[in-house]
């Protein structure tokens, strides 16, 4: 096909004499640039016009070192890019960041912003987010996914570098506002005449000096920043399974509780005075019969207390092997009602759990003891005298519950932990944010 | 499955338990004494209760 | 697609118009901007030079935007205080005329609107004003005041010897986009959306020097 239309020739880069120093000042925005700024004296000089015109001068002393020098190309996601650009912006707080101004003349323009070692590669975004509330707190929505207000503040410039296709002014303010969905983050500017959005996604500083090639390491990240992704539990926790274990768990205690024997083997009232207590206080029951196999007995002393306090010296004795299992158990019980109201303490009974007893033919040896100064006055004999009636039981296969209990309790301890670590590293990422959560120990900020 | 540790562990956990309960164990173990000779039925008082020391017999005979 | 030649109405030489609805072209001997009236062709003036420009769109590029072929057939280029920006004419393989406009390397496709829908004046807009469109509501977000740089190749309507028009870019939540174009009364609107570079999958574009 025959045309008159010529393709252009191949679009050069250009280098021009600064005005002001005369020094070099090379081009590699291909014409985008309206603003360039001499790296030799930092004067700022307009591009727009054939005729380049000096705009105004950066103090030297302002001058600040580039950590990915203007020229440097490096691969994103498999697209070339250069850096062509740079500028220090800072809020009135005194906190200060880098913007590293990417070019590829197909793609366009990106931004590497870098903070005490927290880098992102921002876009511009055309399509402009939604605004939407969460919990009361502004929020923006795109492509159906939340981001939450962080903080907004006046961003100014207080240092331009290279090439810009804007009219760069030190000192130029915008509000800007930051809006997280870790790891991305959607940012606007707002000036007089237009509001700005572009969207960043958080880069790992060993990535960006991969991606170009920069010698020695990234600079150490220092605290959390805005959407930085948590690297801990992805979600929270392992709390799905620890539910499943503990349905399964309270399934084991619910078989062990059908399927144990739990019989009472032995039971029997007594009484005791502290009479007795000159005499011989100790006794042993009649011989009975653990049967089936080797298991838990449980016994349990029931007593008539009230107001008053009671011990017992416990054997269980194996009338074959000559095993005896020694223990002993307080019984105290008091109670009456004082300004507050009535009150209690203690328990009129006790249990005992003595383990894996073997079977075989048993008997109890018991030694009651108690407090006969605490005792009924005997006017007769002029001596205090306690008494109490009591009962043992004895149970044999009896399932022991405490294991169970310790057994949940362990398995909460790691889902609750990694949730305490989440939750503590999101409640330190928000405490910079214009929302710092009020920590009370109990409750972080979300 | 997003935590394979946690899993195991808990497995673990819980067989342990299913054994310690059908061995009938207990966390807080009871004193044993040996060989109590059968004089004890006879003569409980004589018995000396190791409840908490003495893991051997040491009564009077 | 028809492709009448013609002869210049200045230098003679000839002119071929490559789109059949194009109204202007410049004939690229003598640089005179041709108006064409159904095959009656008058010279109306001179088209300046443009001037070096970093676009990497051209024109004969092709590309793809909702399933449909496209071929770029001219391009405006419109200047305003903060730069300049290209509006690119582009046909497609069933005829219809769209524009795709490059600003920074941000891109947009965009369609006339045909007239009916009631749109707010130069006078009466302003930034923030909730415009009522047939399928949405949209808010105009910046007000441009611009003119003309440059054409060249055809564009579908004559324009030139305008300066300071005034647009106004109407957007919404999404990539939906719009223009209300002040440089004609009542104002046209063009509505269209925000796409990647990538998504428009364009060929037989410019080389850059040192980029592949």
């Amino acid at each position: 096909m025959s045309s008159p239309l010529v393709a252009p020739p191949v679009v050069k880069t250009q280098a021009i004499s600064c005005p002001n120093c005369g020094g070099p000042v090379e081009l590699r925005g291909f014409g985008h640039a309206l603003t360039v700024v001499c790296q030799q004296c930092l004067s700022i000089l307009d591009t727009s016009t054939p005729e380049v015109s000096i705009l105004g001068q950066i103090q030297e002393a302002q001058r600040r070192t580039l950590l990915i020098e203007l020229g440097t190309r490096g691969k994103i996601a498999g697209v070339p890019w250069q850096v062509i650009g740079f500028q220090t912006r800072g809020t009135s707080d005194g906190d200060s960041w880098d913007e590293y101004l990417l070019f590829n003349p197909y793609k366009g323009f990106r931004y590497l912003t870098e903070y005490q070692g927290h880098w992102n590669f921002v876009t511009p975004l055309n399509p402009t987010p939604a605004r939407v509330a969460i919990g009361g707190r502004p929020a923006v929505s795109l492509d159906g996914v939340v981001f939450r207000h962080f903080s907004g503040a006046e961003a100014t410039t207080s240092f331009v570098l290279g090439e810009f296709p804007w009219r760069v002014k030190v000192g130029e303010k915008v509000v800007a506002d930051d809006f997280i969905h870790p790891p991305s983050i959607l940012s606007s500017e707002t000036t007089k005449d237009e509001v700005t959005w572009s969207r960043g996604e958080y880069t790992p500083g060993a990535e960006i000096w991969k991606a170009f090639a920069l010698p020695g390491k990234p600079p150490s990240p220092r605290g959390i920043y805005l959407n930085q992704p948590s690297p801990h539990a992805k979600g929270s926790g392992p709390w799905g399974t620890f539910f499943l274990m503990l349905l399964l768990l309270v399934g084991l205690a619910i078989f062990f509780a059908t399927f144990s024997g739990n019989r009472v083997v032995f039971q029997h009232t007594y009484s005791f005075s502290t009479l007795d207590q000159k005499n011989d206080p100790a006794f042993v029951t009649p011989i009975f019969n653990l049967e089936g196999r080797t298991a838990g007995v449980e016994l349990t002393v029931h007593t008539g207390l009230a107001n008053n306090w009671a011990y017992f010296d416990f054997a269980l004795i194996n009338d074959d092997t000559g095993t005896a299992y020694d223990f002993g158990r307080e019984v105290s019980y008091y109670y009456g009602t004082d300004s507050d109201g009535a009150w209690s303490e203690g328990s009129n009974e006790s249990t005992a759990y003595i383990p894996a007893v073997p079977p075989g033919r048993y008997y109890l040896r018991v030694e009651p003891e108690m407090d006969a100064t605490a005792g009924r006055l005997n006017l007769k004999t002029s001596t205090h005298v306690n008494s109490m009636n009591y009962s043992i039981t004895l149970r044999h296969d009896v399932p022991n519950y405490s294991w169970f209990w310790l057994a949940a309790f362990l398995l909460l301890i790691p889902p609750v932990f990694l949730s305490i670590r989440s939750r503590s590293f999101e409640v330190k990422r928000w405490m910079q944010s214009d929302y710092p959560p009020i920590t009370r120990g109990s409750n972080g900020g979300d | 499955m997003r935590f394979p540790g946690y899993m195991i562990y808990s497995m673990l956990l819980l067989t342990g338990t299913t054994w310690a309960e059908y061995r009938g164990w207990s966390m807080t173990p009871v004193s044993q004494v040996k060989n109590v000779p059968k004089t004890v039925r006879d003569n409980p008082g004589a018995y000396r209760s190791h409840y908490g020391f003495y893991p051997r017999y040491v009564g009077g005979k | 697609m028809s492709q009448p030649t013609s002869n210049c109405p200045n230098c003679g030489a000839p002119v071929q118009f490559r789109w059949s609805s194009a109204v202007q072209t410049a004939c690229p001997f003598c640089k005179s901007i041709i108006i064409r009236r159904d095959l009656v062709l008058t010279n109306v003036g001179t088209v300046a030079d443009l001037p070096p420009d970093p676009s990497p769109i051209q024109l004969l590029t092709e590309g793809v935007y909702n399933g449909k072929k496209f071929q770029v057939t001219g391009r405006l280029v419109y200047e305003y205080e903060q730069g300049s920006w290209n509006e690119w004419h582009i046909v497609f393989s069933d005829g219809a005329s769209g524009w795709l406009s490059d600003a920074q390397l941000q891109y947009a496709v965009s369609f006339l609107v045909p007239g009916g829908v009631s749109l707010p004046s130069e006078q009466q807009v302003y930034r923030g004003q909730a415009v009522e469109l047939q399928n949405a509501t949209m808010e105009v977000s910046t007000l441009t005041v611009a003119m003309y740089k440059g054409f060249e190749g055809e564009l579908p309507f004559p324009y030139y010897e305008k300066s300071d028009m005034t647009f106004a870019d109407l957007r919404t939540s999404g990539r939906a986009f719009g223009t209300l174009d002040y440089s004609e009364n009542p104002p046209l609107l063009f509505l269209g959306e925000w796409v990647e570079f990538e998504d428009l999958q364009m060929k037989n574009l410019r080389q850059f020097e040192g980029w592949a």
